[in-house]
């Protein structure tokens, strides 16, 4: 059983872990996005409705993407040109996100095939499959696998190339990084077009593989269930460190799936209890680390200036 | 006059326009799924104002919309972030369930303003935690009041379903003592009229007292106000205790005055949706009132226009999304207006 | 081409209310080492602010290399190979040394190359005989530290005018010998640098050339090589004749029956991080006396203004208030004592600038008697004051704006739209109406016309009549002279005199330059 929490631990993880690495980014270069849970939705409910009607993952990624970069232009011109309140703005786009995925499914679901989707294969790597505990790692999806060199890769730009060295100068004082002729405003678009996608990805993957399905069960909550959120949380736990945020991905995903687990096993153990464990670590992380990695310039984030 | 000074001078006038648009949008979606839209508009105004069940439902919907208005609104006047709302109803309302069930023999005019006042209690005592951290150790209180709403919540779900639960094993405690409950006309209860009172209140508080002078000379330049003797610490920690307060009394009214129990569906994220009331309202304690039982309208409305006209409950959600989109623009665009003029 | 590197020819910048530079000539040879010297408000700052791109020159041409350059930024100085090391240190705390002189370096998606880049940045560092580890995090450096690798991140991107802006500004004497090798070694390099200090003794060890700015213009320009210049006289080059009138009546035996208002002892105020540390402040302050207290500003006045009234924290020494020893001091403490603080940033820190004129009157008294009353609470037994009386609020303002001849005298009128100098009367106003013990006021009259100048200092001399004491920290030196009864000399950090009034302006002019002696 083990063996079976690891590898559905590590799946429940990936959807978490994009949205924790896109608002990583986002939040280096010195914003805060409270809606990554609306755009994660809208994520969802596009490449689920996009892989009913078409078969394609292809696709289904290409629109999931598609409409998390309007949603987060939206974003981007309100804060960045606006000067716009980025709690506000943040929440306001949550809200909105799930207003437009349970309104387009809605919209959409008379005319569904009836047939579910296939979701995304999984490709089993030879023999590493046959691990012992970690074989469930090694015989995932595209996706799963996909996560690792995408760590990796952020890791790379952010602290191994200047473009890197100028999101994290944006991050922490803007003001210098203008006056070295490098421009907050487009810095801060890259990198919340970059964020966004990462997000809707994260929502696309949890529809096309873990769920293979959608559903909104209250009108405020979607199939995310604030997993959005949790991505938040992440962000802080890992300090904004792209492998540090990976292994805090990972752990959430595994207590996620212990705890769905054990509330069939032993409906007495007190699972609310555990889920508000990773919350606690992540608040008595956040007051002891103080600065870490923090990008200094994110307590700034609903003041407006410039 | 350049463009951005206009903006400024009409921006009333942008503003109404902004949630006007919201709802054409939301419009010509339902058009697009031939969907009247004026059936549906209809329907939810309906829904929400124009039937006597209708009325009774939004005031129940309003009352914690505008009490987590006030909530998030007091420390805002004092620069201080509260977005713990949710966190800090959760806590109220489980405190007051349980002193709701938990203290018997007491006649009801003691026990329901105890039980009132141990919500509101749980809820200070769970704002002062991020006020602390903030004014001792200068941590940002946005994150750590949004962490603390879900520590909140999980802590009061875990104890509905663990020793505060009922005795099925489900998410609810039992149900709370007669003497606990509110009094009320038929489904409105007292909770209503007591928030209009403490709106009321409020708004008093910081036209005509020495305090709301702190606040607004704060508001205006802090620095220039501690140089006058105004201290903000002992400022901000006044406004957390009292407004995290009202949001831990928004959880023991609706235990007392709705539910009568406990539960986990105490709250559908009324406090997000009361910080957007509180920045529609443009943080007017008085206009929170109107502002709240007009969102309270349009969300009662969104649940019922599908059975009166065929639109999706999501059509709601969709227009509320819009017009907080819209709230959040109208706002952007004064601060860059004055921005650029100077003003 | 030219024989000099950098040209500026009848540069005129305005402010408003002030006129910076009034047609300035500046030019200096590559490799020359250019002292700016000047006291507050001389200009120079600003001169080299246009040079850098900073702002732009209302009139006048600059040429580099004999061409002409138009519509400079600091980015575009940079790249034309300009670099500027400001006062304020503008590097990323949490980033390292390495990291710092990288940024905006390169192109955007070249690879950071850390590894190579630091070998660089050490021989760079080693080049000009500075000893910084690469690796090192700023925030985890002191001041002289940072100081050096702002100039390390000019040197990298191999500029060829290298202006400084105060580079040993709180730097201890080993260390300011180290600035100055580094500064000779880089001049030896073939680059230019002019530096603005306001140290005398300083200036003259290390320029080529001496340029003294004084009210915007420019009073004397000395090719050291060619002629020499006494201290003295470069002194008087920079404070000019003094034109107060002396109102001064220092005797000796008003002090000694009286116990001091105030009295600083050792007092010592920390890191350099917010403004300069103070060291060692001794003094005392009288009833019924002016202190002024000058110095180019940023070494220390605003400091010890802030630290007396109880803004920053003081890590040593002792204040006593009428002869009672504070132990911790808050501004609100302060002001129930009768200490008032009238802070230089009108705009910034003393008025609150969207509200009224009533409303900021009020702000200090606004919960006392008759401002605010219990109101009906007192039936209650409270005797809080916790309703404002706006009746009273508005007499108590309108007493003020009659006092003070504001204009427009409408209590409602917001504050920023006054002029600066009813601003002002507004600020002074409100504090001299609550009968103060003690003021400190900064910069009193910046920016304000001489009508309102000479309104402002007719309060204030009445309130010294009064047996008040009175703090004038001011940059105007005709100011300090024509108020003060003793005036001290704030120097890195130090009160390095306090003489009695009617001194020499060439004697403060020397003390402010940092000579003894």
């Amino acid at each position: 059983m083990l063996e079976d929490i690891l590898s559905a631990g590590a799946r429940i993880a990936v959807p978490i872990l994009f949205a924790a690495l896109g608002e990583m980014l986002i939040e280096r270069s010195g914003l805060l996005n409270l809606g990554i849970e609306g755009i994660m939705e809208v994520g969802a409910v596009t490449a689920f409705l996009t892989a009913s009607f078409t078969r394609s993952i292809g696709l289904s990624l290409l629109f999931a993407i598609l409409t998390g970069l309007i949603l987060g232009l939206v974003f981007a011109y309100m804060v960045v040109n606006l000067y716009a309140n980025q709690v506000l703005t943040g929440l306001a786009i949550w809200v909105l996100g799930e207003g437009i995925a349970a309104f387009a499914y809605k919209v959409f679901l008379s005319k569904l095939p009836s047939i579910t989707i296939d979701g995304v294969p999984r490709l089993p790597i030879p023999y590493l499959e046959k691990l012992p505990l970690l074989g469930g790692i090694f015989s995932q999806d595209l996706f799963l696998y996909a996560s690792f060199p995408l760590i990796f890769i952020l890791w790379f730009v952010v602290y191994k190339t200047s473009f890197g060295l100028a999101i994290r100068a944006v991050g922490h004082m803007p003001t210098a990084a203008r006056d070295l002729g490098i421009s907050p405003i487009r810095i801060k678009y890259i990198c919340i077009m970059a964020g966004v996608s990462m997000m809707a990805v994260g929502g696309a993957y949890l529809t096309l593989t873990i769920t293979n399905a959608y559903y909104h069960p209250t009108p405020y909550i979607g199939i995310m269930s604030l997993r959005g959120f949790i991505a938040i949380i992440i962000v802080i736990l890992g300090s904004w460190h792209p492998v540090r945020i990976g292994i805090a991905a990972l752990f959430f995903g595994i207590a996620d799936a212990t705890q769905m687990r054990l509330q069939n096993l032993y409906p007495a153990v007190p699972t609310y209890f555990y889920i508000m464990l990773p919350y606690l670590a992540a608040f008595v992380t956040m007051v002891v680390l103080r600065r870490g990695d923090k990008p200094l310039d994110l307590t700034n984030a609903y003041i407006q200036e410039k | 006059m350049n463009r951005w000074a206009l903006v400024l001078k009409r921006r009333n006038l942008i503003f109404f326009f902004l949630v006007f648009l919201a709802f054409v949008i939301v419009g010509v979606f339902l058009y697009l799924i031939h969907i009247d839209p004026f059936a549906a508009f209809q329907a939810l105004i309906r829904g929400g104002f124009l039937t006597k069940g209708a009325i009774v439902q939004t005031i129940l919907n309003a009352t914690p919309l505008i009490l987590t208005a006030f909530a998030f609104s007091l420390p805002y006047k004092a620069n201080f972030w509260n977005i713990g709302g949710e966190g800090q109803l959760f806590l109220g309302g489980i405190a007051s369930g349980w002193a709701g069930f938990a203290l018997e023999g007491l006649p009801s005019y003691i026990h329901l303003p105890v039980v009132l006042l141990i919500g509101f209690s749980a809820g200070a005592l769970w704002g002062l935690i991020p006020t602390v951290l903030k004014t001792k150790l200068d941590i940002n209180e946005v994150l750590t009041t949004m962490i603390l709403n879900f520590i909140g919540m999980y802590f009061s779900i875990y104890l509905l379903f663990g020793p505060l639960g009922g005795k099925s094993k489900m998410p609810f405690t039992e149900m709370i003592a007669l003497s606990a409950r509110m009094p009320g006309i038929g489904k409105v209860h007292v909770g209503f009229i007591i928030a209009i009172l403490v709106g009321i209140l409020l708004y008093l508080i910081e036209k005509k007292t020495t305090f709301g002078f702190k606040l607004r000379a704060l508001k205006s330049n802090p620095r220039a106000a501690e140089i006058g003797g105004i201290r903000h610490s002992r400022v901000i920690m006044i406004t957390m205790i009292f407004g995290a307060g009202i949001a831990g009394f928004a959880g023991a009214v609706e235990v007392t005055g709705v539910y009568y129990y406990m539960w986990d569906q105490i709250s559908v994220n009324y406090s997000f949706i009361g910080i957007i009331v509180a920045f529609f309202a443009r943080q007017n304690f008085i206009l929170i009132i109107p502002t709240g039982m007009f969102i309270g309208g349009l969300l009662v409305g969104g649940r019922l226009m599908q059975g009166l006209s065929g639109a999706p409950v999501t059509a709601s959600v969709l227009l509320i999304g819009l017009v907080m989109l819209m709230v959040a623009f109208s706002q952007a665009l004064e601060t860059r207006a004055r921005a650029e003029t100077g003003e | 081409m030219s024989e000099y590197i950098v040209e500026m020819k009848r540069i005129v910048k305005r402010f408003p209310g002030i006129i910076a530079n009034r047609g300035v000539n500046f030019r200096a040879k590559p490799g020359e080492i250019n002292g700016l010297l000047g006291e507050n408000g001389a200009g120079k700052s600003t001169l080299m602010k246009i040079l850098y791109g900073i702002y732009q020159p209302d009139e006048g041409e600059i040429y580099l290399d004999g061409q002409r350059i138009e519509r400079l930024n600091p980015t575009k100085a940079l790249k034309i190979g300009i670099g500027f090391v400001q006062q304020s240190i503008k590097l990323i705390p949490d980033f390292t040394v390495a990291e710092n002189i990288l940024l905006g370096h390169q192109p955007p998606f070249a690879l950071l190359n850390l590894k190579k880049r630091r070998q660089d940045v050490e021989a760079l560092a080693e080049r000009y005989g500075l000893n910084i580890d690469p690796d090192t995090k700023i925030k985890d450096m002191e001041l002289a530290g940072r100081q050096k690798v702002e100039v390390l991140k000019a040197l990298f991107r191999k500029v060829r005018i290298l202006i400084l802006d105060e580079p040993t500004s709180s730097l201890s004497d080993i260390e300011t010998e180290k600035m100055f090798q580094m500064i000779r070694k880089i001049s030896a390099a073939e680059v230019t640098i002019i530096y603005i200090t306001h140290k005398i003794e300083k200036a003259l060890e290390l320029s080529n050339k001496i340029t003294v700015l004084r009210r915007g213009e420019v009073v004397g320009d000395v090719p050291l090589s060619e002629r020499r210049i006494s201290k003295e006289e470069l002194v008087d080059l920079m404070v000019g004749e003094s034109i107060a009138l002396q109102t001064c009546k220092y005797t000796a035996e008003v002090r000694k029956e009286k116990i001091p208002r105030l009295r600083i002892e050792n007092l010592c105020t920390g890191s350099a991080d917010w403004g300069m540390p103070l060291k060692n402040i001794s003094f005392e302050l009288f009833d019924g006396e002016i202190l002024g207290v000058a110095g180019v500003s940023g070494n220390g006045q605003k400091e010890l203004a802030e630290v007396v009234f109880g803004l920053r924290a003081k890590t040593a020494g002792c204040l006593s208030l009428s002869g009672e020893i504070l132990a911790r001091q808050s501004p609100k403490e302060m002001i129930a004592r009768g200490v008032f603080y009238i802070p230089a940033d009108r705009d910034g820190e003393g008025l609150l600038q969207d509200l009224s004129i009533l409303f900021n009157a009020n702000v200090e008294v606004h919960s006392c008697e008759p401002m605010a009353s219990p109101g009906f609470l007192k039936t209650l037994g409270i005797r809080r004051p916790l309703f404002q009386n706006s009746r009273k609020m508005k007499d108590y303002a309108e007493g003020i704006i009659l006092q003070n001849r504001v204009e427009p005298p409408n209590p409602l009128a917001i504050v920023k739209h006054l002029s600066g100098g009813n601003a002002q009367k507004v600020l002074l106003g409100k504090v001299l109406a609550r009968s103060p013990n003690l003021v400190i006021v900064h910069n009193p009259t910046r920016g304000l016309d001489v009508r309102s100048r000479a309104f402002v200092h007719e309060r204030l001399l009445e309130l010294r009549k009064q047996g008040k004491a009175i703090i004038l920290v001011s940059d105007d030196l005709d100011e300090i002279e024509e108020l003060s009864d003793r005036i001290a000399v704030m120097y890195e950090g130090e009160m390095v005199d306090i003489m009695p009034c009617g001194v020499s302006r060439s004697l403060i002019g020397k003390r402010i330059a940092g000579i003894k002696g």
